[in-house]
């Protein structure tokens, strides 16, 4: 293996999330990194909810199960929740990245 | 990219990385040192729920729509009861919430 | 304490500071545990170290910062998993882990939506995207696994060693081929996203 680890990248690397601070997601013991990360505990297991309940939607959406008014409305909710958990990451200071945690033994959350 | 250096593509390829060595791998109960003790607990019972919802997803089994939204941790006013008095899912089979009321935090107003 | 890097089934001894550790025909490769920052370089050396390993064996690398107490409870591990770790490195030999990730050009835009069903209609196409990136590549690799990431695409495919050229050509392929979808392909790792059932 070569120490070059980039086999293809697009032009313009700026359209991929870039990971800042994912290191510090290694909780460390002072209090308001403790905050900070019950914070990121508690919005990753949201996220995780609302993705799933996306892909659910999406399911029953193709199924064809749904009536226009139902999948708008479940639309809204989304986008409202989408909305939603990227004010609570700007509150927190969080990115889309380190709702992915790694928990160490117990694997990656989302 | 050509010219892309070591250390620059390294930046780039750190995801990936952190992504692994973190998140992959063989995982070997031993004696991992995390700083912060009790959060472990924490962790434990999160991977549990992770596990029952990835299980219940697979079986079709996920709660109703109307429940962990109406209620949602976010407890934010956007989420109106009258959003959801009618539950899209009403004609539905899904089955009863598979983790119970309590671990989707439907709370008290 | 000691930390362990990786599990092979091929019993040469590797270079010190590494130690190998026996076990019902398997091999735990290790190091005395060290107090260590977390930090990019640290991360980077540990990899290094298994890629190094890797270069003259088929292994299974082991989750950073996996520390047992001595030499005995490294063989225990290996007794305990045995079976199962057999059957992962019979999976993995002979081929190497590639990263791919994927966006939409304007998915940090925050794009704006005229209803709510002009939402779930782009959440559908977006799914369709990722489908469109992912599926040739999982029917060429040996074995993929899609994360759920911030991404439009999060996935890891193991792919033959001799088939990694041809891999990198088909993600190129790909991204042509989709609209506005820009796709990074980093590797070759260690099978880290295959050593688990």
């Amino acid at each position: 293996m070569s120490d070059h680890k980039v086999l293809h990248a697009p032009s313009d690397l700026d359209v991929l999330p870039r990971l800042d601070n994912a290191l510090s997601r290694r909780v460390n013991a002072d209090p308001e990194s403790l905050e900070k990360g019950l914070a990121q505990l508690v919005l990753t297991v949201v996220e995780l909810l609302r993705q799933l309940m996306e892909r659910q939607a999406l399911r029953r959406i193709d199924g064809g199960s749904l009536s226009e008014e139902q999948v708008e409305r479940l639309g809204q909710t989304f986008m409202e929740l989408d909305r939603r958990m990227e004010e609570l990451r700007e509150e927190f200071g969080l990115t889309e990245e380190e709702l992915n945690l790694h928990l160490g033994p117990l694997g990656r959350l989302l | 990219m050509s010219t892309t250096s070591v250390s620059a593509e390294r930046d780039v390829a750190l995801v990936d990385l952190v992504d692994r060595l973190l998140g992959g791998g063989v995982v070997i109960a031993g004696d991992i040192t995390l700083s912060v003790a009790d959060v472990d607990l924490v962790y434990v019972g999160l991977r549990a729920l992770v596990s029952s919802v990835a299980t219940a997803e697979e079986k079709n089994l996920l709660p109703r729509m109307g429940d962990s939204l109406g209620k949602s941790a976010l407890d934010s006013d956007a989420f109106q009861d009258e959003a959801f008095s009618d539950d899209p899912f009403k004609d539905d089979a899904l089955g009863d919430d598979a983790f119970g009321n309590d671990a989707l935090g439907k709370t008290t107003p | 304490m000691i930390e362990l890097y990786a599990i092979t089934d091929d019993p040469a001894p590797p270079e010190p500071p590494l130690v190998a550790v026996h076990g019902e025909g398997l091999t735990a490769l290790c190091a005395p545990a060290e107090r260590r920052e977390m930090t990019a370089e640290v991360l980077w050396h540990h990899e290094e170290v298994i890629e190094a390993l890797m270069r003259e064996r088929d292994l299974l690398p082991v989750r950073f910062g996996t520390l047992v107490e001595d030499e005995a409870a490294a063989q225990r591990a290996l007794y305990e998993r045995h079976d199962e770790l057999v059957s992962r490195l019979d999976r993995v030999r002979g081929a190497v882990e590639l990263a791919v990730r994927a966006n939409r050009r304007d998915s940090d835009g925050g794009q704006f939506f005229r209803s709510g069903a002009e939402y779930m209609q782009a959440k559908a196409r977006q799914a369709e995207a990722a489908g469109l990136l992912h599926d040739p590549l999982a029917y060429l690799a040996r074995d993929s696994v899609v994360r759920q990431g911030p991404e439009l695409l999060r996935a890891a495919y193991l792919v033959d060693r001799d088939a990694v050229e041809g891999f990198v050509e088909l993600v190129k392929r790909l991204e042509a081929n989709l609209e506005d979808v820009h796709v990074l392909c980093t590797g070759p790792w260690p099978p880290y996203s295959f050593t688990e059932t």
